[in-house]
């Protein structure tokens, strides 16, 4: 298989290093564009996120380490002893662990999303540089695909795996949507807008905000479309809100009380209470009401570590759905090896069909000709696609002997560079 | 032909129920999209054959599948299965497509056990009045099991969440919003078939002096039964008690429900009062 690797990512290297390997969308096409007709390649794509830089090549024969190494330098700017403990990658090892790091298996954080786009835009400015072959097009799709298909058909991205967004994930748990519920923000500070933010991105757009600085909370309010009510919040606002996520940095509780109990006892449908403060802004009183569901930061660092067990189980079978995707690709790559003599063959039927046809349209009826160009071009197909059946059949059996013998049969002269070209391919694909 | 209907056919709902419980099964334990997608069409395969069968038995027995225990358990099955179809339309939760279905094939193998073909007309269920009567009845009677379910889901779900408790049932179980969106849809919807079937019923014993008084004797324990829902339904509306409370009121009333169906179909196929 005429396909390799060589990266750095969060196992092999430091941050400093990382961020030293990293790769603008600028540099990366002026990249592409460097090796594009560079000799002995074929095609080439650079995937830099902020945890790996890989350069993915489909060359003529394959690199050394050395020369690998060499060019990752180049491209990077990299000296040589940061890029000693880069992985170099061939093959169906290369081609498992692209579709690995699709399946966000080789993340920092296992089964993250971003990465399936972070491969597409690699893929797309490979495309649009012009730099990539069908081989490395035909890898880099089926990573996608086997990135979106495992997602699909696991858990590996399910479960939140931050304190944001495992608060987010309590709230769905119990309210289903989110949308339309009504939010109550206690806090300005970072905690908050981050919370703020994780819930504004799944369809919260009712807010009231309350923090002990007013001007805080108005900056906050107008960001989230929101209205600022006065500190610390009352029993109304308690009792209006589906939602209550308090960080503020005060030492005693600032929701609480026997008022703010009464109402929540009142109103008589579920309240969630996300207490993101340490100490605690929330008096345990009001949790142990009905419907009431208060939660502080220890419970969802249980969450996410919970939710981080389920998906290292998730992973085992993650890794069963890229041998499979590997496995077909390789099969892929096995019948397409023939394919230029496939091509050689069709152009040589191609023009013996034209030349034969020409010089018999004088016995036909100009009526028939036609019929005698539709009869010739399926009695050619015909022919073909036995031959091509076959061809590919022996190929994937890892037999190429006929694809040799077919080329040769076909060829007009001793000549023939095209030819040649093909013979020569065929062997290295069977040293292989 | 009659071995068809009361056999055959049968058996194959029950296989392909059974099969689709077990895609359902897997399915609960890995996301799989082809196979959700083929246990969908499989669904759909298993209620157009029972539809026909409907249709096939009521038409040849001159009346809907009730002439005893195991027509009726298998023909609550069936509708068990609609209902959930309606309840659920735009919830997507694989939990609530097993727990269902256990309830269908449990019905079903208990209506092929009991014996499909009747040992001879019970007079008292011919006729369109009992028709109406218990196929609301059944109706009803499915969407308040069904309702009992969602209300477990919520106790459960509502236990897990007060007591940090992210196992698989946190998980895999809908919303607390969902479940509860779920229960008082298939509460009200359950209120209201058992509320028509027992002002049928009544209408159908005016018509039948000879056995009015067997019929409204029978309707005993149904009008308490559309009493207990129509408080639950109040209490549901205006929210007199927290929603976990109202959970644990309709598992509780489903249960009684399911008491309540096998000492009717005890009665009705004994004589003696359960």
């Amino acid at each position: 298989m005429r396909l390799e690797l060589i990266g750095l990512n969060h196992r092999t290297s430091p941050i400093e290093v990382r961020e030293r390997a990293s790769m603008s969308p600028e540099q990366i096409d002026g990249a592409l564009r460097g090796l594009s007709g560079a000799p002995n390649l074929e095609g080439a794509a650079i995937l830099s996120t902020c945890n790996r830089t890989e350069l993915y090549l489909s060359p003529e024969r394959h690199f050394t380490d050395e020369e690998l190494r060499t060019l990752y330098c180049r491209l990077t700017g990299l000296p040589d002893d940061a890029v000693s403990p880069a992985y170099v990658l061939r093959d169906n090892d290369a081609m498992q662990h692209m579709l690995r790091v699709a399946a966000g298996l080789d993340s920092q954080m296992l089964g993250e999303v971003q990465i399936i786009g972070q491969l597409k835009d690699a893929y797309a400015r490979a495309l649009e540089a012009g730099s990539t072959n069908s081989i490395l097009n035909k890898a880099l799709l089926r990573a996608i695909e086997a990135g979106k298909d495992v997602r699909n058909r696991t858990g590996i991205s399910q479960g939140a795996v931050s304190v944001a967004s495992a608060a987010v994930q309590m709230a769905q748990r119990i309210f289903g949507s989110l949308a339309g519920r009504r939010v109550l923000l206690v806090g300005a500070g970072e905690t908050a807008r981050l919370a703020a933010n994780h819930l504004s991105g799944v369809g919260v757009e009712d807010w009231r905000v309350t923090n002990r600085t007013e001007d805080n909370a108005k900056v906050v309010a107008d960001l989230l479309g929101g209205r600022v009510v006065a500190f610390p919040p009352g029993p109304d606002d308690v009792e209006w809100a589906d939602l209550v996520v308090s960080a503020t940095g005060a030492s005693e509780p600032v929701i609480g009380g026997p008022e703010v109990v009464a109402s929540v006892r009142k109103r008589r449908r579920p309240l969630l209470l996300l207490d993101l403060a340490v100490p605690r802004d929330v008096d345990p009183a009001v949790g142990k009401c009905d419907d009431v569901y208060l939660y502080t930061v220890d419970d969802f660092t249980e969450l996410v570590k919970a939710n981080l067990s389920v998906r290292e189980k998730e992973a085992r079978r993650a890794e069963q759905i890229v041998a499979k995707h590997v496995e077909e690709f390789a099969g892929w790559y096995r019948e397409n090896r023939v394919a230029p003599s496939i091509q050689q063959l069709h152009v040589v039927l191609e023009q013996l069909r034209v030349n034969e046809v020409d010089r018999n349209r004088k016995r036909f009826q100009p009526e028939d000709h036609d019929q005698l160009d539709k009869f010739s071009k399926a009695l050619i197909r015909k022919v073909e696609g036995l031959m091509a059946a076959n061809l590919r059949e022996a190929s994937r059996d890892d037999d190429l002997s006929l694809a040799q013998a077919v080329v040769r049969a076909t060829r007009r002269s001793e000549e023939d560079e095209d030819v040649q070209a093909i013979l020569d391919r065929l062997k290295q694909e069977g040293s292989h | 032909m009659e071995r068809l209907i009361y056999v055959v056919l049968p058996q194959i709902m029950l296989l392909a129920f059974g099969g689709l419980l077990g895609v359902w099964a897997i399915l609960l334990r890995r996301s799989d999209l082809q196979l959700e997608s083929g246990a969908r069409r499989l669904g759909r395969v298993g209620a157009a054959i029972y539809l026909v069968w409907l249709v096939a038995i009521s038409v040849l027995q001159d009346q809907l599948p009730m002439l005893n225990a195991g027509q009726l358990a298998f023909f609550l099955g069936g509708l068990v299965w609609f209902g959930q179809c309606w309840v659920q339309r735009s919830v997507d939760q694989r939990l609530f497509a097993l727990l269902p279905l256990l309830g269908v094939v449990i019905l079903m193998v208990g209506g092929v056990i009991m014996g499909l073909t009747p040992d001879g007309p019970v007079e008292k269920l011919l006729g369109w009045g009992a028709a109406v009567h218990v196929t609301l009845s059944l109706a009803g009677i499915s969407l308040l099991l069904g309702c009992g379910v969602y209300g477990a889901g919520h106790v459960i779900l509502h236990w897990n969440i007060r007591r940090r408790k992210f196992n698989a049932w946190f998980q895999r179980l809908p919303s607390l919003g969902d479940l509860d969106r779920l229960r008082r849809r298939s509460l009200v919807a359950g209120w209201a078939l058992v509320t028509v079937s027992l002002i049928s019923a009544l209408a159908w014993a005016m018509r039948q002096p000879a056995d009015r008084e067997t019929i409204v004797s029978h309707l005993h324990p149904m009008i308490l039964l559309a009493i207990i829902l129509l408080i639950l339904v109040l209490a549901d509306r205006f929210r007199w008690f927290s929603a976990n409370k109202l959970a644990i009121s309709c598992l509780v009333t489903s249960a009684l429900v399911l008491a309540l169906l096998i000492a009717s179909v005890w009665e009705i196929f004994t004589g003696r009062v359960a």
